[in-house]
């Protein structure tokens, strides 16, 4: 074809060929006329809100850049129904609707379609999020309820979809410093190069802080992390990234059995994304992730003139491959399916006592289908079959309808059932102490797995209300749900010989119920002004498992630009009393009001901005436990993009 | 590839039924050279003789050929149209040593290309005029008031070759209380300057400027606009198609339409009006970009409602 078109060129004549030919840079009719590829095709395009099959919250770069946060968790808090506490200082935690788990390992954390679960102990997503650099986040998906059909098990209790920038969006050099109370001291420094067609960026960031006053939780994480977006061809889109990092954070309350000491995870990962538009209809994804992490965490436990050696580290490894095919077989019809395989590996002679590397296979086969009958609704019906090695097949189905009552108003009804996969640990683990003076004499058994435990499963029924008016600038998302857990999992006592070493079981979990809704509105150039709040109830055979949510959650979010280009923001957030799993104390978590002014700049052909930010500023408030604040701490930022 | 096929051959129709009709008696010789005898040009071409034909009919003899076909004859046509810009040159260049040349119509043509290869003189005294195929600045920006009212500030991407759009567009951006941000692409490439331009702009208006938009640089400039979700609006529905939130355009036919009109008044008098937008136009909306990017538009009702501005 390329020859062709050549030759009937050449044939034209000549004087026709200086003028219009496509090497000519000079404007001519043929300009009008030409033929483009398809570029932004519906594969390509991210689904609007008011057709996802679920309620959705995005937070952009934009509202992460004002809310003053430091980490992701704190970011999430402005989500409806997430709840946002710190262990210590160092392990700031959020989930949704319940308090169940501190690990976050109900959670899914997706970032730019990577997992960062981490599967090694007890299932733990918060120290994943920690390692993540706020500065190349473009835009944090959250899907409030479940959805294994989608994305797997442990899209259990929200999935959190963190996309990062473009390298494209990020040449240039950027650095930025952070000083502050309680030892803050943060930097990140970035460089990004290329062209149109290929893109790369190196970015080395550090966070320190020395956590709370009464804690032993000073935290340092550290992170390089290279991206490469190429475009090939006007069709291919591959994306690359490497990254490695280290989060060291204090651990322990100080007691015998629980002694202060420094814990680290250390990590690394490769992602590899290839996507090819196939027809403007008919796009083909293929992934490939590799990530090993190695966490420390050992100290010796007392009892008296006893003590033993208590360790949890070791190395995981997970392995993954994913080939994803969208296509559009008409107007009304479109069809997302795909497969997986994962392999994810532990060692760890001290949790599963066995010198040798523990391994177990995942797959996955999963399907959606979106079918428009009219302009109106939209139904969607997915499922995932999930093979795993320990537990057997699973398979979770959703089935969502959207109706668009008016073209700015939408009724969304939808139920799915989800599922949590027990951990290494809750199927392996097997940790036994043993007398530091004697170490082939043991003293203690903590932990035998049985084998037995199942997947925790969650049914989700829920209705959802997706309003814009467009006149007032106002967005409303609302939903009420009922989410009916199963088979939970917890750790209870069982006899093996002289010994009674837990084990995981499960048992049947709460049933949460609720409404939640979020307000969105731009009443005036300048002014933004977010409402998001939840109410939930609980309700369970068991008074403790009663209390692990609030009944209330709310934040409140204002964005004011003034005089002098100066941008003034404050959040707020609360809850009513509740308790956290793992330790946590009941405990009412008063207003906590954070402000930041902030003063973009130009200096030449260099961007900055210098910022102050107060977390706190009306006074500390009771954090986890009773013994243990969050005090208000100031800090100022100070970045400069060249 | 069929389609060209068959403008081909509704050209070469026409060329016999014109060279049928030559002996009317009293008719006024009108060449129509077009820069390709097909597609495009040929539906210009055609829109443009029966809007002249309907009015009045026999009253021209046409003569509808690709411009090389012509040659300096006697006698010459009382009237030229020029399809195209290749047209419009070859037809100036046939007529260069002519004294007093035929008044010549170029028609479909961009204006910055009429205005690279008009002589100055013929425009100023009547004997050379244009119908663009361009849109004017203003009914560009009010289109963009129109669909999206919270835009402030409107970016254009250029080369040395289109900066001359810079200045109508920028009066036309303050008189509506916008800020037009023009980028030109310098030596470092189109890349570094569209990146700076997307980070102050809330929408990019696309010029017609190869060195700036084409086939090969359209996947780029569309996806990272989007990525900072920034609305594209081009100037042809192949942009639309692409992925711009907006397309505002004239087809051929309208262009032509415009052309007939004018060479109509012309007829009357001996000169041509100054050169002129076309008056009929079209917009196109991406629906499945606008839904994406969270806008509610209906295409039907912004050309509507963009018509009724313009209306006197």
């Amino acid at each position: 074809m390329p020859r062709r078109r050549l030759l009937a060129v050449l044939s034209a004549p000549t004087l026709a060929v200086l003028s219009t030919c496509p090497f000519a840079q000079e404007v001519s009719e043929k300009d009008y006329f030409g033929d483009l590829p398809v570029v932004l095709s519906v594969s390509r395009l991210a689904q609007p809100l008011d057709e996802t099959p679920g309620a959705v919250t995005i937070i952009d770069r934009e509202l992460i850049r004002r809310s003053g946060a430091r980490e992701v968790a704190e970011v999430l808090r402005l989500v409806p129904g997430f709840l946002l506490t710190y262990r210590n200082g160092a392990n700031p935690q959020a989930s949704y609707h319940s308090g169940m788990d501190t690990y976050g390992s109900r959670t899914q954390v997706y970032v730019d379609g990577r997992s960062i679960y981490s599967s090694f102990y007890l299932g733990d997503t918060h120290v994943g999020l920690r390692g993540l650099v706020l500065e190349d986040i473009e835009r944090i998906e959250v899907l409030r309820g479940s959805n294994s059909a989608s994305f797997g098990a442990n899209a259990f209790l929200g999935v959190v979809n963190i996309v990062t920038r473009n390298a494209a969006d990020t040449h240039g050099a950027m650095v930025s410093a952070t000083a502050g109370d309680k030892g803050i001291h943060d930097n990140v420094a970035r460089i990004g190069w290329g062209d149109g067609k290929a893109s790369f960026r190196v970015t080395a960031a550090r966070r320190a802080d020395r956590g709370f006053n009464n804690a032993y939780d000073d935290s340092h994480v550290s992170r390089l992390q290279f991206r490469a977006d190429l475009m090939p061809t006007a069709s291919d889109d591959v994306m690359i990234q490497i990254g490695a990092g280290e989060i060291s954070r204090g651990e322990g309350v100080g007691t015998a059995g629980n002694a202060f000491r420094t814990s680290t995870n250390a990590d690394a990962h490769v992602l590899l994304r290839w996507q090819r538009q196939l027809t403007p209809d008919q796009q083909f994804e293929l992934r490939f992730v590799h990530e090993r992490e190695s966490p420390r965490d050992t100290f010796i436990a007392t009892a008296g003139p006893i003590s033993a050696v208590v360790d949890t580290s070791g190395q995981g490894q997970r392995t993954e491959l994913g080939l994803q095919h969208s296509l559009r077989l008409d107007d009304a019809l479109r069809v997302v399916w795909g497969g997986e395989w994962r392999y994810e590996t532990a060692k760890s002679k001290p949790v599963y006592f066995d010198p040798e590397t523990i391994s177990l296979h995942q797959w996955r086969a999963f399907g959606n289908l979106e079918w428009r009958p009219h302009h109106q609704w939209l139904f969607q019906a997915g499922g995932m079959y999930e093979g795993h090695s320990y537990t057997g097949g699973t398979f979770s189905p959703r089935l969502t309808a959207n109706f668009h009552v008016l073209p700015d108003h939408t009724l969304r009804a939808g139920v799915t059932k989800s599922q949590r996969a027990p951990t290494f640990y809750e199927l392996r683990g097997d940790s036994r102490l043993y007398f530091t003076t004697a170490p082939t004499t043991q003293v203690a058994w903590t932990f035998l797995a049985s084998g037995n435990v199942k997947p925790e499963t969650l049914i989700t029924n829920e209705l959802g209300y997706l309003g814009r008016f467009r006149q007032i600038n106002l967005s409303v998302d609302a939903r009420a749900f009922v989410e009916r857990m199963n088979n939970r999992v917890w750790f209870s006592a069982r006899t093996v010989g002289a010994f009674a070493p837990n084990d995981a079981v499960n048992r049947p979990g709460p049933r949460i119920h609720g409404f939640e809704y979020q307000f969105d509105w731009r009443p005036f150039l300048g002014t933004r002004l977010m409402l998001a709040e939840a109410h939930t109830r609980i309700a369970s055979g068991d008074p403790a498992e009663e209390r692990e949510g609030p009944d209330r959650n709310t934040s409140v979010t204002w964005l004011q630009r003034l005089p002098g280009e100066m941008e003034f923001s404050a959040i707020s957030t609360a809850t009513t009393p509740f308790k956290w799993a793992g330790g946590g104390d009941l405990i009412n978590t008063p207003r906590r009001l954070d402000v930041r002014l902030g003063k973009p700049f130009t200096l030449g052909a260099t961007r900055g901005e210098a910022s102050v930010t107060v977390q706190a500023i009306n006074g500390g408030y009771q954090v986890y436990k009773l013994n243990q604040r969050f005090d208000r701490r100031a800090f100022a930022t100070l970045r400069l993009d060249f | 590839m069929r389609r060209r096929f068959l403008a081909t051959l509704a050209t070469a129709c026409l060329c016999l039924m014109t060279y049928g009709s030559a002996s009317a008696a009293g008719a006024v010789p009108v060449w129509v050279a077009l820069s390709e005898t097909g597609g495009a040009h040929a539906e210009a071409a055609e829109a443009l003789r029966a809007e002249v034909d309907q009015a009045q009919p026999g009253r021209i003899e046409w003569r509808v050929a690709h411009w090389s076909q012509f040659a300096s004859s006697v006698p010459e046509p009382h009237w030229v149209v020029a399809v195209g810009t290749a047209a419009q040159r070859g037809m100036q260049d046939l007529f260069a040593g002519d004294s007093t040349p035929p008044p010549l119509l170029a028609i479909l043509v961009p204006r910055l290309a009429f205005e690279r290869i008009a002589e100055p003189a013929r425009v100023r005294n009547g004997s050379l005029s244009a119908v663009f195929l361009d849109q004017p600045p203003a009914r560009q920006l009010d289109l963009i008031r129109l669909a999206l009212p919270a835009v402030r500030n409107v970016g254009i991407l250029v080369s040395a070759e289109s900066k001359a759009h810079g200045a109508g567009l920028d009066k036309a951006a303050r008189e509506r209380g916008m800020r037009l941000a023009m980028t030109q692409v310098g030596q470092e490439g189109l890349f570094p300057a569209l990146q700076s331009l997307l980070a102050e702009v809330e929408v990019l208006l696309a010029l017609p400027d190869p060195a700036v938009f084409n086939s090969q640089t359209a996947a780029n400039i569309l996806t990272a606009a989007y990525r900072r979700q920034v609305p594209l609006v081009g100037f042809s529905p192949a942009y639309a198609k692409a992925g711009a939130l907006l397309a505002l355009y004239s087809t051929p036919a309208q262009v032509g339409l415009r052309g007939g009109e004018v060479l109509r008044q012309a007829l009357a008098g001996r000169t041509l009006p100054p050169p002129q937008w076309p008056r009929e136009f079209a917009v196109t909306v991406n629906q499945d970009v606008a839904h994406s990017l969270g806008f509610a538009l209906d295409q039907s009702q912004l050309g509507e409602q963009l018509r009724q501005r313009e209306r006197p």
